[in-house]
């Protein structure tokens, strides 16, 4: 079910009537019930992929228990989250990185003159699979740190493990933020409420009208990236960066917005990354849960910042090589993440540090600097394999071949420069004045019933869907 | 109740924006803005103002053929009126499924009191309205909206629509938002349907069947369509027994007939035909498989020249298929359906229909067509009729049709020609004596009778002199 259907619109009203109307006064029945929404939810896409979901439920919850008996009785912890980390990572393993080692594997064994057998297994990478993995990961090793209790209540763990609004592409909630939740009764807030539906309806305006548009052209040119002169590929490249953002970011804002409207609060995902003025900030600003997941469980413990120069570098590598390939099994993704492993080791100190003694001009700058960088990456990142990828960077070097307008008439090019435009305005006056945004829920009910009404009238005017324009799933889905 | 407040309160702000939104919409489209570009080729639209005008008329409709665009290509409406002695309409939507034709009947049945209606299986597929491709959902979104009747609408929303795709199948205004950016479309003036023209339901696409190069393709690449991987979905089923059920009701006897593709561009053709015969078994429908029964499948000049999946008929096609469906209803329910033979009324409305040359008495008031003679007792055969036509946008030249029965002995192949001697006289020139081979219109293939065609220079025929069958040349 994606949140930009009419089938999760309607599903959603009758979510939160019977939420609030029946299921929020007992606790019990609250999260029976969003157990049984979020199945429904997940299920709509495949329901036979529950059954993962209930596997890495099950078993973190009765190793989170036994952890935490073991911890209490003396007895050594580790086996037990040694035992998490082999379900969650074997069934992730399993179903995404499986046929990506074999296939790499075949292809080693064949450099070396070698025939190997093709293992390949025919399955689906199950939608979110990355997503609640790493979020149930960061129950156990909380346990096991001794940060967190072990929950005691099956039914308040399993809806924590499978919270519909975040369950196929986050935020990735730690069990310490979201799991106490759902031990308290829900209170119907309104201020809660308005600020969700906002949240939410702006999250689904920049996905219906600005991200899927951007898609157009960049489907379009990725599509043959052989024949696009060097203005088409940079455009292309360009309008893929904001693309990504629009749609992660408006995935992320609908998910908060409308947990928040029932009475529950996720963690904020992006923080105008595009604003950054350096590669650290911009980590500290892009999918921020995962960023910070990977600081905290993987980072910190190879040592992070604290063995010298080159120990930190190794570890920042490490980190971006795995982050690249938690986002897909494949050389590509590999490829992406270690660029900006390099542009974050490189780049901030040699190229971002001496820009700031130009005080505002290099803030701009350094924006730009980083901005570009991250976008020169994500050829990696979108294009169809090695080939896709070596196409998209040469036609860069094309210079022979006129810009093109693609997959989208002119007229529909010149609004997207616009709203494109309207959206970095908006993100700055954000940025500058926090304070504007939180007015808004606090004022007249002309001034909100205007923004609703008109972002409601721009996803149905200037929307990017319809009888011509395929079905679109948001991006971070197939991770 | 005081409990409740907060959230009666904020579900009634949430339908008052809805209402808000809904009502912007609908005040948007109000004017025609939004309506979809001009398209002189809406053939769903023009069927169904048909349909009401021939309805507001006083034109019944006996026989009904339904099925997508298979249907109406392949099957001329003109032809199976004039063979069964009735009116058959052709209404059909292209890429439409069996859901979308049983709503068509439905509403049909409001307007119409048909006998009889003929099913075209091709609409009886794996689709159903959850996984429609993108075409099959404009078509349909199309075929939806140029039914009138607003009830039948309302009711069969959800049955062809998944819910995702009903704001753009029912409001113009959500469907065609891109004319916001893009600017509305300049509206041709539409010139009005000309209702005096008769009008039956069927679109001639392709007038030329398969050539030799592609007949090579064959060859090489094989059969296009693999029936042994056809199935019929279980939402085809249901609407194939609704419509069953539909006719049941009232009163109107149902037929499926399947029209064939090329025989070289199915593979296992028989194993897909079983199916439809399976259907109409269970659904004790009577069945005529025009695929794998006769010879139609092996005429290459009856079929689209298209490796594509779905290859329909040509005009040749579409009139040998009606020949051959009307024969069947013919043997099915003789003269129980349509005896409209001797309405006069009947005849003018077919006034130009070639097809009540080979089956039936043109009008007297027909200017276009001479009647040389009727009745006439041959050594080995009679000749009903012997006609003289016009042809249409060439008055130089003239149609010469025969029809002949009672020849059962002596014809049981199509390996004869007739000749006719006649006396003739050409403008002002004197009388003369010609016998003249006329070969057998081949899209008539009966056994009880047989039709002869020629074309020839227009002449005035003065008098017939002799008349016999001869093995063709």
């Amino acid at each position: 079910m994606l949140f930009n259907s009419i089938t999760f619109l309607v599903f959603f009203a009758l979510v939160f009537v019977a939420y609030w109307g029946l299921m929020a006064k007992n606790l019990r029945w609250r999260n029976a019930f969003v157990l049984v929404c979020s199945y429904i939810f997940y299920g709509w896409w495949d329901w036979r992929f529950l059954s993962l979901i209930f596997i890495s439920s099950l078993s973190d919850y009765l190793i989170g228990q036994r952890m935490e008996a073991a911890a209490e009785g003396g007895r050594r912890t580790k086996p037990w989250l040694v035992l998490s980390l082999v379900v969650n990572l074997g069934i992730l393993g399993v179903f995404k990185y499986f046929n990506f080692f074999m296939d790499s594997l075949q292809y080693g064994l064949h450099g070396l003159g070698l025939d190997g057998t093709d293992w390949r297994l025919d399955i689906v990478l199950p939608v979110g699979i990355s997503f609640y993995t790493f979020q149930t990961l960061s129950y156990t090793i909380d346990i096991y740190r001794g940060q967190l209790r072990a929950s005691r209540n099956p039914i308040a763990f399993f809806a924590f493990v499978s919270f519909f609004p975040q369950l196929v592409a986050g935020p990735i909630e730690r069990a310490k933020d979201l799991l106490p939740q759902f031990s308290v009764k829900p209170v119907f807030d309104r201020a809660a409420i308005r600020s969700g539906f906002t949240l939410a309806l702006w999250g689904l305006f920049k996905k219906v009208v600005i991200a899927d548009r951007l898609a157009l052209f960049v489907d379009a040119a990725f599509d043959e990236p052989a024949g696009m002169g060097s203005g088409t590929a940079a455009v292309a490249l360009l309008f893929f960066a904001f693309q990504l953002y629009l749609d992660f970011s408006a995935y992320s804002e609908i998910a908060i917005g409308i947990a928040r409207m029932l009475g529950i609060r996720l963690s904020t995902n992006f923080k105008r990354p595009y604003l950054a003025d350096s590669f650290g900030q911009f980590w500290s600003r892009w999918h921020i849960s995962l960023s910070s997941w990977f600081r905290d469980y993987l980072y910190i413990p190879l040592g992070g910042n604290r063995g010298g120069a080159t120990r930190t570098w190794r570890n920042i590598m490490i980190v971006f090589l795995l982050s690249g390939l938690w986002h897909g099994a494949s050389w590509n993704f590999v490829l992406w993440g270690s660029l900006n492993g390099l542009f974050l080791i490189a780049l901030d100190p040699l190229v971002i540090r001496p820009l700031r003694r130009l005080k505002t001009v290099g803030r701009v700058l350094q924006a730009i600097v980083v901005t570009l960088c991250w976008t020169l990456s994500l050829g990696f990142f979108r294009a169809q394999g090695w080939d896709g990828a070596v196409a998209a960077y040469s036609a860069l070097g094309n210079s022979g071949e006129a810009f093109a307008v693609k997959g989208m008439s002119a007229a529909e090019f010149n609004l997207l420069l616009g709203l494109l435009g309207g959206m970095m305005a908006v993100e700055w006056i954000h940025e500058k004045w926090p304070v504007l945004v939180e007015r808004l829920h606090t004022s007249h009910f002309l001034v909100r019933w205007t923004v609703y009404y008109s972002l409601s009238m721009a996803i149905v005017l200037l929307g990017s869907y319809g009888m011509n324009v395929a079905d679109a799933q948001f991006i971070y889905f197939q991770f | 109740m005081n409990a409740y407040k907060p959230l009666l309160e904020t579900c009634a702000k949430a339908l008052l924006g809805l209402g808000l939104i809904v009502l912007s919409i609908w005040a948007l489209e109000r004017d025609g803005q939004f309506e979809e570009e001009y398209d002189s080729n809406n053939h769903p639209k023009k069927r169904w103002e048909y349909l009401y005008h021939m309805a507001d008329a006083g034109t019944p409709i006996d026989i009904v053929v339904l099925g997508n665009s298979h249907a109406y290509t392949g099957l001329s409406p003109e032809y199976l009126s004039a063979a069964t002695e009735s009116n058959a309409f052709v209404l059909a939507n292209n890429g439409s499924n069996v859901a979308d034709v049983y709503w068509n009947l439905k509403e049909l049945l409001t307007l119409h009191t048909p006998k009889l209606v003929a099913l075209e299986t091709y609409t009886i597929n794996h689709d159903d309205h959850g996984n429609m491709s993108q075409d099959m959902l404009v078509n349909q979104i199309r075929a939806f909206n140029t039914r009138r009747n607003p009830g039948i609408r309302r009711a069969s929303l959800f049955s062809l629509f998944p819910i995702d795709d009903v704001p753009i199948a029912t409001s113009e205004a959500v469907r065609n938002h891109h004319y916001v950016w893009e600017g509305f479309p300049e509206r041709p003036k539409q010139t009005p349907i000309d209702f005096d023209k008769r009008y039956l339901g069927r679109f001639i696409r392709f007038t030329s069947g398969i050539t030799d190069s592609l007949l090579t393709a064959y060859e090489e690449f094989g059969p296009s369509v693999e029936g042994a991987e056809r199935t019929i979905s279980d939402e085809c089923f249901s609407y194939t027994a609704r419509i069953a059920e539909l006719c049941d009701a009232n009163g109107i006897e149902l037929v499926l007939f399947t029209l064939p593709m090329y025989e070289k561009h199915v593979a296992n053709a028989e194993v897909w035909m079983q199916l439809y015969a399976d259907l109409a078994h269970e659904l004790n429908v009577p069945y005529l498989d025009l695929q794998t029964q006769g010879d139609m499948a092996s005429h290459p000049g009856y079929f689209e020249n298209t490796l594509k999946g779905n290859q329909h008929m040509t005009l040749q096609g579409s009139i040998r298929a009606a020949d051959e469906l009307g024969h069947y209803i013919d043997s099915l329910y003789p003269g129980e359906l349509h005896q409209r033979a001797d309405e006069e009324e009947w005849k003018k409305y077919h006034m130009g229909n070639r097809g009540m040359l080979v089956y039936a008495t043109p009008s007297a008031a027909d200017p276009s067509v001479q009647v040389i003679s009727n009745g006439i007792k041959a050594p080995d055969f009679d000749i009903d009729q012997i006609l003289l036509t016009d042809v249409p946008g060439n008055p130089d030249i003239q149609e010469l049709w025969v029809r002949i029965h009672n020849y059962k002995k002596l014809l049981t192949t199509s390996d004869k020609d007739l000749i006719l001697r006649f006396d003739f006289r050409m403008k002002d020139n004197p009388v003369m004596d010609i016998s003249l081979r006329i070969p057998r219109y081949e899209l008539v293939q009966r056994n009880d009778m047989a039709v002869f065609r020629r074309t020839i220079n227009r002449l005035e025929i003065v008098k017939l002199k002799a008349v016999a069958l001869a093995v063709k040349e």
